[in-house]
C-alpha cells in the first residue's frame, strides 16, 4: 500500500512539473505564436542554478527564485537574439542556442561536474505539496493572463504583426515580455526538476525533450490551459505506462523506450493532419457580435 | 596546426553539410515550411545503405546508389501521405508535424538496427598524401561526388524545363499554376532529388566516420545554419554557407586564440588558449546567431537560384 501511495506521489509531482513546463511552451506557442524549440533550455537553467546554489549553501526559498530569474533570463536573452525575425527563424535559433547552452554545461567541469552531472540535495520542506501548489498557481496566472489586456495583445500577435503594429502596439516587446514569463516558469520547473531527481546532468536538456514538451502541448490545444494539462497527462501516462510493457511483450528495454518515442511522433504528425487544434480546442472569444462589430479573439 | 589538413577537414565538412542543405533550402523555399525531418532523411537513407551493403552483402557504391533511389521514393511517399494535406495550412503546422515525423524516423532507427555504431563494409586503403595533408579515398569520392551532384543540379535548374518549373514555383507558385505549370509534379520532384539528396549525405557523414542512430539530431541544427547563413532558397548561398560553417568548425577548434584574447586583457600576453574539440558544432551555432543578428535575410537574396 505504501508503495503504490509513493509511487502515485512520484507520478503525480513529475506529472506536475511537466505541466509547468507546458503551460511555459504554450504561453509562447499557444498564446504568443512563438515556435520555441529550445524549451529544454530553461529546464537546464533552471536546474543547474539550482544546483549551483545548493553547493553554496543558498536556501531552498532563495534558490527556487534564482532559477525563476535565471529561466526569464534566458527567454529574454533568446527574445533578444531573434527580435522580429519569423516563425522559422525562432525555432531554429532557439534549438541552437538551447543545444548551446548544454553543450556549455557537458564541456565546462567547473559549472557542476560536466558529463557525469551534479547531486542536488532537496532542501525543500514538504516538496510534494509545494510542487502541486505552485502548479496549481501557474494554471490559475495561465487563466488570467488570458483574459488579461497583455493576454489579448500577445494573442492579436499570433495572427500576425500588422494588426497589433498598427494598433501600436510594440510587437517586439511583447514578445520578450512573453518570453520572459515563460522562461520564469520554466526555469522555476527546472528547479523543481532537480530537486525532484536530486540530480541534474546535461542529458536532461537533450533536444527530445524539448519535442516530448510539444507533442503534450499540441495533443491537448494550443491556447488552452486546461487542455495543455490534459495533453501532459496523457503523454506522460502513456509514457509511464509503457514502461512495464517489457514484463508482458518481450522486447528489449531500449527498444521499448525507442518506440516510445517514435509513438510519441507519430502521435504529432497525425494531430497536426487531423486536429491540429488539439483535443480541447482554445475557445476563441468573439466580442462585439450583436452590433456588428469585427470579432477578436 | 598543419594548415593543408584543416582545409581538407573543411572541405569535407563542407561537402557533406552542403548536399543536404541544397536539399533543404529546395523543399524550404518550394513547400515554404522549415523541415525539421530532412535531416534524418539522411539517416534512414545512411542506414537502409547499410542494410544492402552488410546484411545483403552488396558492393558499397551499388548499396548508395539504389538506397539514394528508394529514399527519393520515400520523399514523395511521405509528402503525399502528410504534408499534402498541409500544403495551406502555414507554416507551423507543417513545421510541427516535421518535428514529429524526425522523431518517429529517428527512433525507428533506432528500435530497427540498434543503438550500438556500426560501420559500413568496403575495402580499406590507406590514405594518400596531398599538399602534406592526409586524404582517404572515401573523402575524395565524397569531395568529387558533391561537385559533379552540384553540377548537374546547377544544369538542371537554369536548362531543364522541370528545373525552370521548380524556379518559377519557389518564386511565385500562382502565378507558376497560372502558365499551366503542375505544381503538384514539381514538388513532388523536389521531394524527390532534396531527400535522395539528403540520403547521400547521410550516407558521407557514415562512410566518413561511422553510422549513429543520433547523427541526425547532430546534424539538424548545422544544417539549417548553412541554409539560413546562404539565405532561404538559395543554392550558391547553401554552398557558401557549406564552406563558411566547414571552416569556421574546423578552424575554430584549431586556431590557437591567445593571441587575440590576450588583445582584450582576458589572458596574459603569449599564451596560448585553443577551443576544447567538444565545442566544435558550437562554433556553428555561433556562427548562425552572428550572422542572423547582423544580416538577418542571411548572405544571398531569397530565391530559388
Amino acid at each position: 500500500m505504501e508503495q503504490i501511495l509513493s509511487f502515485a506521489t512520484y507520478l503525480v509531482v513529475v506529472t506536475s512539473i511537466f505541466a509547468m513546463m507546458s503551460f511555459s511552451l504554450d504561453l509562447q506557442v499557444g498564446s504568443c505564436g512563438i515556435a520555441n524549440f529550445g524549451q529544454v533550455a530553461f529546464l537546464l537553467a533552471g536546474g543547474y542554478v539550482t544546483a549551483v546554489a545548493a553547493d553554496h549553501g543558498v536556501g531552498p526559498a532563495a534558490s527556487l527564485a534564482l532559477a525563476t530569474l535565471a529561466g526569464g533570463f534566458f527567454g529574454l536573452l533568446l527574445a533578444a537574439t531573434v527580435r522580429n525575425m519569423s516563425g522559422t527563424y525562432w525555432g531554429i535559433l532557439s534549438l541552437a542556442m538551447a543545444e548551446l547552452l548544454r553543450l556549455v554545461v557537458l564541456n565546462e567541469k567547473w559549472i557542476a561536474g560536466g558529463a557525469s552531472g551534479e547531486t542536488v540535495k532537496r532542501s525543500v520542506g514538504k516538496f510534494e505539496f509545494v510542487v502541486i501548489g505552485a502548479t496549481i498557481l501557474i494554471y490559475l496566472l495561465m487563466r488570467v493572463i488570458a483574459v488579461s489586456p497583455f493576454g489579448r495583445v500577445i494573442k492579436l500577435i499570433r495572427e500576425g504583426d500588422r494588426l497589433p503594429l498598427s494598433l501600436g502596439k510594440h510587437v517586439t516587446i511583447f514578445k520578450a515580455e512573453a518570453m520572459f514569463i515563460g522562461g520564469a516558469i520554466g526555469g522555476l520547473a527546472g528547479a523543481f526538476y532537480a530537486f525532484e531527481n536530486r540530480y541534474i546532468n546535461p542529458d536532461d536538456g537533450l533536444p527530445v525533450e524539448t519535442f516530448i514538451l510539444w507533442a503534450m502541448v499540441i495533443l491537448g490545444g494550443r491556447g488552452n490551459p486546461t487542455g495543455v494539462l490534459v495533453g501532459t497527462i496523457v503523454v506522460q501516462t502513456l509514457y509511464v505506462g509503457t514502461r512495464y510493457l517489457t514484463t508482458i511483450v518481450p522486447i528489449s528495454a531500449d527498444t521499448l523506450s525507442a518506440l516510445r518515442l517514435v509513438a510519441i511522433g507519430i502521435l504529432v504528425v497525425l494531430i497536426m493532419m487531423y486536429r491540429p487544434q488539439g483535443l480541447l480546442p482554445e475557445r476563441r472569444r468573439v466580442f462585439d457580435v450583436a452590433s456588428g462589430g469585427r470579432g477578436a479573439s | 596546426m598543419n594548415i593543408a589538413q584543416v582545409i581538407v577537414s573543411s572541405l569535407i565538412t563542407a561537402a557533406e553539410l552542403g548536399i543536404i542543405a541544397i536539399g533543404l533550402t529546395m523543399t524550404f523555399s518550394i513547400l515554404r515550411f522549415a523541415n525539421f525531418s530532412h535531416a534524418s532523411m539522411a539517416v534512414i537513407g545512411a542506414y537502409i545503405a547499410y542494410s544492402f551493403n552488410v546484411k545483403l552483402g552488396w558492393p558499397l557504391l551499388l548499396a548508395f546508389a539504389v538506397a539514394m533511389l528508394v529514399m527519393g521514393c520515400f520523399g514523395i511517399v511521405v509528402d503525399r501521405i502528410i504534408f499534402r494535406v498541409m500544403r495551406h495550412a502555414g507554416d507551423l503546422t507543417p513545421m510541427i508535424a516535421s518535428l514529429g515525423l524526425s522523431l518517429a524516423i529517428q527512433y525507428s532507427v533506432q528500435a530497427i538496427w540498434g543503438p550500438q555504431f556500426l560501420r559500413y563494409k568496403y575495402e580499406l586503403v590507406p590514405g594518400m598524401s596531398l599538399f602534406g595533408a592526409r586524404i582517404t579515398g572515401p573523402q575524395l569520392g565524397i569531395i568529387g561526388t558533391v561537385m559533379t551532384a552540384m553540377i548537374c543540379f546547377h544544369l538542371l535548374l537554369t536548362r531543364t524545363r522541370i528545373g525552370k518549373a521548380m524556379r518559377a514555383t519557389a518564386t511565385n507558385p500562382e502565378l507558376a499554376q497560372a502558365c499551366s505549370i503542375d505544381t503538384e509534379h514539381v514538388i513532388r520532384v523536389v521531394w524527390f532529388v532534396g531527400t535522395a539528396f539528403a540520403a547521400v549525405g547521410g550516407m558521407f557523414v557514415a562512410w566518413d566516420t561511422q553510422l549513429d542512430p543520433y547523427f541526425g539530431f547532430n546534424l539538424i541544427i548545422p544544417v539549417f545554419c548553412v541554409v539560413l547563413i546562404g539565405g532561404v532558397g538559395s543554392i550558391y548561398g547553401a554552398i557558401l554557407g557549406a564552406l563558411i560553417i566547414g571552416f569556421a568548425a574546423n578552424f575554430g577548434i584549431n586556431l590557437n586564440w591567445g593571441p587575440v584574447l590576450s588583445l582584450f586583457d582576458l589572458t596574459s600576453a603569449g599564451s596560448n588558449f585553443s577551443l576544447p574539440v567538444a565545442y566544435k558544432p558550437g562554433i556553428a551555432y555561433m556562427a548562425v546567431i552572428v550572422l542572423l543578428l547582423l544580416r538577418p535575410s542571411g548572405l544571398t537574396k531569397r530565391e530559388l537560384i
